[in-house]
């Protein structure tokens, strides 16, 4: 049992250590697969997508990894992945890579489906992460003190988050902080009391969403652009895209890709060009 | 050494079959035991001899398979009835083992072990124990022992002359020593047997022993076994002497032979 | 053959050591990233600040800390007494039947998923603890009782080895003297066996503190110091793990800081075992 536990610690340091090294260190050449790393966001999205594009373009491997959006660009700007994926809008510091839009998703704030509080203005939602609002009874609920669960710090998600909704308040520090999609929304699901945020795509009827200054957060309020709580799903490459990079990127805007990526509940970048 | 009530009958076994599983371990052995006097049990390996001893206490009770015929009474009462609590019979009858086992505690927790184990608490009463102990034991005058020193520290014979000063603080009427010198030197060894025969005075003493000289020595009776039957029992002397039984007679030339 | 023999020994020797220098070159390179920003925001000030705002440029890792701290105590005081009881129940009670079918139940324990034990925590324990005693549930206590659990097989093994060493001629001798089988246990074995016990619930913590799936599903994460064990609160171990994946600059050197915490807390806590060991096995 020690030497279980042991080379458990040894094996995270080691990751830790590993993952460091190759970020910072090596550039060696892409040989064999087209590698794309970043946003936990956008990575199954992606990995849809590759799996069909592996299936029609023989002897093309692409493999993506998930490790955060803020990872996945280092990773393409250190050359350790071809292509790097955020969902969020990059900063000041990463302008200089090239971006391409695939998608974009709209966050959703999601509350206990029992919960009678059905719409929040978003001033009252940054009340609520900054601890300013305190209880349900406040907002024409039933009394209780909220649980309000934010992402973890570097996060895409509470990227967007933080810039639409937040401002320049600060998310209290009393917050619950959890760091997938899926506990946030099983926590939500389990909890009256409880109000939280993910992804559009990946609000399931265990949890109701809440509608933010007056529109419910559909697709259609999403392509029309009235729906506020929006991000970007990025792809990143370190200066112009190589043939490889731009097959695949170019794939992604085919018409058959949208269609899926529309299905999956996100909107298409065309989509959204068009509006 | 004739004391008062020396000569009565502190343990009699009537009938006394014992098994583990399938294996008959003890026949029939029909035997009284004197009250304030050395009793040594005698005979080869396997005889029984230790298992007939445990059965005065009581400790064959936890090996599997253990099951007992008869009945063995002290000072007429049967210890295997529904009437006897173990842990009472135990008190009464203290044994001694052979190899010495203090407990990894200083010699003073381990003399005042029994005594707070069954509820003494008045701290001057169990200085008193203390030293009636150690007195009782020889350890007090062998002397130059810190008390609280760990037990474990001790020399091998000091330990079984603890075991026996943690026995006395229990304040027994019988005390059953299995084979206690045979992992102590030849000087240990007297001393052990010197303080058996000063115990005699008041307590009832059995004993089971490998050693012929030993038995001839320091008993006052001795018992004879032989795959698990008690082939003869009678005074020391008379036995080793001038045996009734030819079994007897073999055993104890081919031991001194 | 004493070529061969020479040989397989070097190679022992050497596999030996691969191992050592894995630990040494992890041990480098996690000092080397996480020393230089505790030395630039001050020792102090990193250890014992109450607010970490990595992306702000504030850096106090004392709620982390004061988490790891709570989260463990909490975790030992529930896996300390029941685990030694399990293992006194197992060595001295148990008929051996019950044993043989307990004893491997307990170690497949151990090989449940964290992220399970975890799921189940969310799922079950902290529903019932936010309706049971109040809060947001995600809490301490939650992160503690799920922890004691799966610290349980380690405290239990151990624990029962050390009850296992004690000599059966202490266990007569108590019996002997007319101790029934429960004083024999609480007088006699318990305190021979205690060294082993003591090191059974340090190797126990020294998991506690390095968990980390578990623990960040159902302990909330919240970087706040907290006052009472019904409290969200975050964890060292917790804090790399969420945090690692976007960090970049300070904020990932933070990070590594906060591992060299945690590496200098576990080094602490094997090396008490480890003296505790061999101060047992000079004593035998």
């Amino acid at each position: 049992m020690a030497h279980h536990r042991r080379s458990h610690l040894l094996l995270v340091m080691a990751i830790i250590a590993g993952l460091s090294i190759g970020v910072a260190g090596c550039r060696g050449p892409q040989s064999g697969g087209l590698t794309v790393a970043g946003s936990t966001s956008v990575q199954p999205l992606v990995e849809h997508l590759a799996e069909r594009y592996m299936a029609e373009h023989h002897g093309e491997v692409v493999n993506v990894q998930g490790s955060g959006s803020t990872a996945g660009i280092r990773a393409a700007v250190s050359g350790a992945a071809a292509i790097g994926m955020a969902s969020r809008e990059l900063e000041p510091t990463e302008r200089d890579l090239h971006r391409f839009l695939i998608a974009q998703d709209a966050i959703a704030v999601i509350v206990h489906p029992a919960n009678p509080v059905k719409a929040l203005r978003r001033e009252q939602l940054r009340d609520i992460y900054a601890r300013r609002i305190r209880d349900w009874q406040q907002l024409g609920g039933n009394p209780g003190t909220i649980n309000f669960i934010t992402r973890e710090e570097g996060s895409g998600t509470r990227g967007a988050f933080q810039e639409i909704v937040m401002g320049d308040a600060e998310i209290s520090a009393d917050g619950i902080v959890q760091d997938s999609t899926g506990t946030v929304r099983a926590i939500v699901a389990g909890d009256r009391n409880a109000i939280g945020y993910i992804s559009l795509g990946m609000v399931t009827p265990e949890v109701a969403t809440i509608s933010l200054d007056e529109v419910v957060p559909t697709h259609d309020a999403v392509i029309s652009g009235q729906y506020p709580l929006t991000r970007p799903f990025l792809l990143v490459t370190s200066g112009e895209p190589g043939p490889r990079e731009r097959a695949f990127m170019d794939y992604l805007h085919q018409p058959a890709c949208q269609a899926i990526i529309e299905e999956e509940g996100y909107v298409p970048s065309a989509a959204e060009s068009r509006s | 050494m004739v004391s008062t009530d020396s000569g009565q009958v502190k343990i009699t076994a009537r009938g006394l079959s014992l098994f583990y599983g399938s294996f008959h371990a003890l026949k029939s052995v029909d035997l009284d035991v004197q009250s304030r006097t050395i009793t040594a049990i005698i005979g080869p390996s396997g005889c029984g001899k230790s298992t007939l001893l445990r059965t005065f206490n009581r400790m064959n009770d936890m090996v599997p398979g253990f099951r007992l015929d008869g009945e063995v009474r002290l000072d007429g009462q049967d210890i295997y009835g529904p009437q006897m609590s173990v842990s009472v019979l135990r008190k009464r009858v203290g044994m001694v083992f052979q190899k010495p086992n203090p407990f990894p505690f200083s010699i003073r927790d381990n003399v005042l072990f029994g005594p707070r184990a069954h509820g003494v608490t008045d701290r001057a009463y169990l200085e008193h124990i203390l030293e009636q102990s150690l007195r009782g034991s020889g350890l007090w005058d062998d002397g130059g022992f810190d008390l609280d020193t760990p037990a474990q520290d001790l020399p091998l014979g000091a330990q079984q002359q603890l075991c026996i000063a943690r026995l006395l603080a229990v304040e027994p009427e019988v005390i059953l020593l299995d084979e206690p010198c045979s992992a102590l030197d030849p000087y240990s060894t007297l001393h052990i047997e010197d303080l058996m025969r000063q115990l005699s005075e008041a307590y009832t003493i059995v004993i089971v022993t490998h050693n012929m000289q030993q038995a001839a020595r320091a008993s006052d009776r001795a018992v004879f076994m032989l795959l698990g039957s008690m082939v003869e029992e009678g005074p020391t002397g008379r036995l080793f002497t001038e045996p009734h039984d030819e079994r007897t007679a073999e055993y104890i030339m081919g031991r001194f032979g | 053959m004493r070529l061969r023999e020479f040989v397989i020994e070097k190679l022992l020797f050497i596999a030996a050591l691969s191992s050592l220098a894995v630990l040494a070159l992890i041990a480098v390179f996690v000092f080397i990233e996480g020393t230089p920003i505790m030395l630039r925001e001050g020792l102090g000030s990193f250890l014992l600040g109450a607010k970490w705002a990595p992306t702000k440029g504030s850096f106090g890792i004392l709620p982390m800390i004061m988490g790891s701290i709570w989260v463990t105590v909490g975790a030992l005081l529930i896996a300390g007494p029941v685990g030694v009881a399990c293992a006194v129940f197992l060595v001295e009670i148990a008929p051996r039947q019950v044993a043989d079918v307990v004893r491997p139940a307990i170690q497949l324990l151990a090989g449940i998923p964290s992220v399970v034990y975890g799921f189940i925590g969310i799922v079950v324990l902290v529903p019932f603890i936010r309706e049971t005693f109040g809060g947001p549930g995600l809490s301490i206590l939650s992160a503690a009782i799920i922890l004691g659990v799966m610290v349980l097989p380690t405290v239990i093994s151990i624990a029962q080895n050390a009850l296992e060493a004690v000599p059966v001629e202490y266990k007569q001798g108590a019996l002997a003297l007319g101790c029934t089988h429960w004083q024999t246990i609480l007088l006699v074995i318990l305190p021979t066996a205690r060294t082993g016990l003591i090191t059974a619930l340090v190797l126990g913590m020294g998991r506690a503190v390095g968990e980390t799936m578990a623990v960040i599903m159902v302990v909330g994460n919240a970087v706040k110091l907290p006052i009472n064990p019904l409290d969200p609160a975050r964890t060292l171990t917790s804090n790399i793990a969420l945090e690692m994946a976007y960090a970049a600059g300070a904020h990932r050197e933070a990070l590594f800081a906060t591992g060299v915490v945690l590496f200098v807390f576990i080094m602490i806590l094997n090396a008490l075992a480890n003296m505790r060991l061999r101060r047992r096995g000079s004593h035998r």
